[in-house]
């Protein structure tokens, strides 16, 4: 191989195997915040989300329906419902929520992960969704 | 000066006012105290200044109970002991290690932090440690990249260390203790007998031995055993010509709490962003660092034990072979290869991760080294097989409990917590600490190489082998030098607190035999 074939192709994998890497890891995270806990999104394959929700519906059965899931990740810190369409709004309700049960220590084990109860329901929502 | 006790006549009578049993961390620290003093020293060491495989072989023994490095090799037997291969990592005990916790059963010192912490400072040359200081504010200011996480110090806060270079006494002490014209330094003296006088109130004499077939005595007016965790026990119980259960042992103490530092990855830390993690790291130039501890309010709250974490990368952690697998042989120069072989390929990484993104490496494993409670069952009984030297060997089982693994969840929990609320992150526990029904620890649980208990420090004779002043109980001139006098371990690395405790032990001696520390 000629040395400048090869500096060529040596960049290519060298840009390559990374893009394709992020493109493969995060191409399942879908952009609803109800039922992506953005954090840990971060971390686990969607395989391993899935097996979280599953997991916590087992440990909490009341909380094992979408729609209850859905209406207590709907209402924030001060008991007031919140509309699932204003994504914005929802997004930074869960953020403060997820805070504040981390400073409370309102925190939950899932799989082996320090989660919150709110982030767990983000999970068992994801499961109850995402075929 | 330095005679082999192979080269002397047989059935020497050797004489002196302090007889040093013992030559490694603790044994030269006090030997060296006494250098040029109008004392006679009689410095004991059962090797020679280099390894020799016969006389290592008589620390060989059997384990029971939980998978545990061989015996053999676990210590080093020769001119320098241990810190011939030790890491040189140096913390210092907290106050509340010392405590009586209602929490912890058999917890407690008879001395408080404060009674040791003067010599911790003169501990800090003869290790070759940094300056006296171990807070993290002051390491701050000499290194502004070490920035710690932004917990809340009432619940995980950064314990800081320093590294001994590491400082291999061996080498380091040699000339200072053969040219000290009162040390009178005797290799191949293997203590295999401690004799009483009849009403065991004090010792008469010691027996040493070696493979030259030469045997002695050593008279003098007090004796410090100063070998190991392990071999001090050893010695006392085999030592039953008067006392039929062992020197020292009336109250079936010796030998039992044997403790180490029980060390496992625990957890795995994700963070998001590039948080600095300088203070956190360890290479081969790392002077001073930090480890996340628990604090003492939540040690209380929770009813747990003390204990730390250090970070590795992720990917070198899942490689890593735990301690108990990569040093599994018998000859230690064996174990040691293989354990620095296991470790260079860890940190090897493929071609694939290479390329990685960086963020990928924000992934560390949690690595928990905790103080295991004093367990009475943990503990060094004598078996039937004898040595060459004709000493029975020991077995050692080392013995957990429930709170230890309580621990170590709670710890990583509590990092959890702290990582999620800091917002920079989040923490998974492995699975050995999902089920709470099973309070074993997996058998890839390693040790730090830390021998500790065994003749435990307590005011009461009942409930200890030796006093505040490491002094054996009952015994007038008889004591105990070392890691085996620790009633509790801390979550320390035991070396500094050896020579802190050796150092306080010196001057107890000093006292009595009514020398000025000058003289």
């Amino acid at each position: 191989m000629k040395r400048r074939t090869f500096i060529i192709s040596a960049s290519t994998v060298a840009v390559g195997i990374p893009v394709a890497y992020y493109l493969t890891k995060h191409k399942w995270r879908t952009g609803n915040p109800l039922s992506m806990p953005d954090m840990l999104s971060n971390f686990c394959k969607e395989e391993e989300l899935k097996a979280m929700g599953i997991k916590y519906r087992e440990m909490v059965p009341a909380e094992s329906e979408k729609q209850k899931l859905t209406d207590l990740l709907l209402t924030d810190n001060n008991g007031k419902k919140i509309r699932a369409s204003n994504t914005s709004l929802v997004e930074t309700t869960i953020s403060d929520k997820i805070r504040g049960e981390f400073n409370t220590n309102n925190t939950i084990l899932v799989n082996g992960w320090v989660i919150t109860v709110t982030e767990a329901r983000q999970c068992a929502l994801f499961s109850l969704t995402k075929n | 000066m330095h005679i082999d006790a192979r080269e002397i006549d047989n059935k020497s009578l050797i004489e002196g006012d302090i007889c040093i049993i013992g030559a490694g961390a603790a044994g030269i620290t006090m030997a060296l105290e006494w250098a040029n003093t109008p004392y006679k020293v009689i410095l004991l060491e059962g090797g020679g200044f280099d390894y020799d495989e016969k006389v290592q072989d008589l620390y060989d023994g059997k384990l029971t109970g939980q998978p545990y490095y061989p015996m053999k090799s676990s210590r080093l037997h020769y001119f320098g002991g241990t810190t011939g291969h030790w890491g040189g990592m140096c913390s210092t005990f907290d106050d509340i290690d010392f405590e009586k916790r209602d929490w912890v059963e058999h917890s407690g010192w008879p001395i408080k932090r404060g009674d040791i912490y003067p010599f911790y400072e003169r501990a800090h040359p003869i290790l070759d440690l940094g300056p006296f200081e171990w807070s993290l504010e002051y390491w701050q200011k000499q290194h502004p990249e070490f920035i710690p996480f932004p917990f809340d110090k009432k619940v995980i806060w950064s314990k800081m260390w320093q590294f001994s270079p590491p400082t291999r006494f061996g080498k380091k002490y040699k000339d200072a203790i053969v040219n000290a014209k009162n040390i009178y330094l005797y290799t191949y003296a293997n203590v295999v007998n401690i004799e009483a006088t009849n009403n065991v109130a004090s010792v008469k004499e010691v027996t040493v031995k070696n493979y030259a077939k030469k045997e002695h005595t050593v008279r003098a007016r007090y004796f410090i055993m100063a070998c190991n965790s392990i071999q001090n026990a050893r010695v006392l119980l085999t030592s039953n010509t008067q006392a039929p259960k062992g020197l020292g042992n009336n109250y079936d103490n010796v030998g039992r709490y044997f403790m180490e530092h029980p060390e496992i990855q625990s957890g795995e830390l994700w963070l998001n962003n590039n948080h600095p993690l300088k203070l956190y790291k360890m290479s081969s130039g790392t002077k001073v660092r930090a480890e996340l501890a628990i604090s003492p309010e939540k040690q209380r709250e929770l009813k747990v034990l003390n204990g730390t974490v250090s970070l590795l990368e992720l990917d070198v952690a899942n490689r890593l072979a735990p301690g108990v697998v990569s040093w599994s042989q018998k000859d230690p120069r064996k174990s040691w290869d293989a354990f620095a072989k296991y470790g260079t390929k860890a940190y090897k990484k493929s071609l694939l991760e290479r390329f990685m993104p960086a963020k990928e490496q924000q992934a560390f494993g949690l690595y928990v080294r905790i103080e295991q409670q004093p367990n009475p069952n943990s503990r060094l009984t004598l078996m039937n097989e004898r040595d060459e030297l004709g000493v029975l060997r020991g077995t050692l089982n080392w013995a957990l409990s429930p709170i230890d693994k309580r621990t170590i969840k709670t710890l990583n929990q509590l990092i959890g917590q702290q990582v999620g609320a800091a917002g920079i992150g989040r923490v998974k526990l492995l699975d050995f600490l999902l089920d709470d029904s099973d309070t074993s620890m997996p058998n890839t649980t390693s040790g730090g190489w830390h021998h500790m208990g065994t003749t435990r420090m307590s005011d009461d004779p009942k409930t200890g082998v030796v006093d505040a002043n490491c002094k054996v109980h009952g015994i007038s001139n008889l004591y105990m030098a070392g890691a085996s006098c620790y009633p509790t371990g801390g979550a320390v690395n035991p070396t500094l607190t050896i020579v802190a405790l050796s150092l306080r032990l010196s001057d107890h001696l000093k006292e009595k035999i009514k020398i000025k520390e000058n003289v």
